[in-house]
């Protein structure tokens, strides 16, 4: 994870439920993980202007809930929680309204990267973006956590409530489809 | 991570290609602040149980029991020691009203005792002349029998 600072999040988590402090401590916390949060829900909705608004949601859904958070679980978990569920609940939003099925949802996702400003114009970046958009939603998930956050299987474990052997499972399958993408698509 | 069974994904550079506007995380910081609403942190709340009856009525049942303790303690005392302070006169204790009752007392008094000796006996005890200037609307104490 990028932001493994255990000790801080502690202090963090302590000044949290002060309420002389929550604000300037919830500050620290946006400022440390407003990156990571990002990129996660952005690699989930491929679209920057959505990833803002669902990363807002994040941050203030977190803010509200602050008194539920007991500090049981770690800060990190509990935001990336929180922001994954956003971008879940987004997305079946999203084809409920466009009346989309599961399936379509390839498409969709690959003519959001198509229309992305937000791009360095990578080729191969992209095409393994649109080869990622072609997974099941889980896989999806799984994959980006693993190949670009570069996340423990464990902390995984804990945000999604799904076992490691199952993880481990899901990022083989997804890996051998993006193989099997760029062999289709050279 | 193994990636010997994924060579293309070993070729790919670990990025998405995705950017963002120049200076929007250092612009999310601050407006994210400004969007957070007051938190209203929940004070503890201080459960009242609903009272019992016994619970009203023990104040003052543990009163009672107060103050007849006192009392049965200082029945016991007296009745120990002996005495009897349901005489409401001196005159009624049987002793003194033994030794009133005799000619013996005046006697003695009028033979033995001398006036001056006992004036100034009075004056020791803090007896002054205007206290004892007869007053008529009071009655001796004559029951001695």
């Amino acid at each position: 994870m990028a932001h493994d600072t255990t000790t801080d999040d502690t202090n963090l988590t302590a000044r949290l439920r002060d309420p002389r402090q929550c604000r300037e401590a919830f500050g620290e916390v946006i400022a440390r993980y407003q990156q990571p949060l990002y990129w996660q829900i952005r690699r989930m909705v491929e679209n920057h202007d959505d990833a803002n608004d669902l990363l807002q949601n994040t941050f203030l859904k977190a803010w509200s809930n602050i008194d539920s958070f007991r500090g049981d679980a770690k800060l990190s978990t509990w935001l990336h929680k929180i922001a994954i569920n956003e971008a879940i609940t987004f997305l079946a939003r999203e084809r409920k309204r466009l009346n989309l099925s599961i399936d379509d949802e390839e498409s969709h996702l690959v003519n959001l990267i198509e229309a992305d400003e937000e791009i360095d114009g990578d080729e191969l970046a992209l095409k393994l973006r649109k080869a990622i958009a072609s997974l099941p939603e889980k896989q999806r998930l799984v994959f980006n956590m693993r190949y670009y956050d570069e996340m423990k299987y464990e902390d995984m474990s804990e945000i999604l409530g799904t076992s490691v052997g199952a993880l481990k499972a899901s990022y083989h399958h997804a890996a051998k489809k993006i193989e099997q993408y760029f062999s289709e698509h050279d | 991570m193994s990636h010997n069974d994924n060579n293309i994904l070993d070729r790919l550079p670990r990025k998405s290609g995705m950017t963002v506007p120049d200076g929007y995380f250092e612009q999310f910081s601050k407006s994210m602040l400004d969007m957070l609403p007051e938190q209203e942190f929940e004070q503890p709340k201080i459960l009242s149980a609903p009272q019992s009856f016994w619970m009203k009525v023990r104040p003052y049942t543990y009163l009672v029991a107060m103050f007849s303790g006192i009392w049965l303690m200082m029945w016991v005392f007296n009745h120990i020691a002996g005495g009897n302070t349901s005489y409401q006169r001196m005159t009624e204790n049987p002793a003194i009203a033994n030794v009133l009752g005799t000619e013996q007392l005046y006697q003695y008094y009028d033979t033995e005792v001398d006036e001056y000796d006992m004036l100034e006996d009075l004056y020791e005890s803090g007896y002054t002349p205007a206290s004892m200037v007869y007053d008529s609307t009071t009655q001796p104490d004559t029951n001695y029998n």
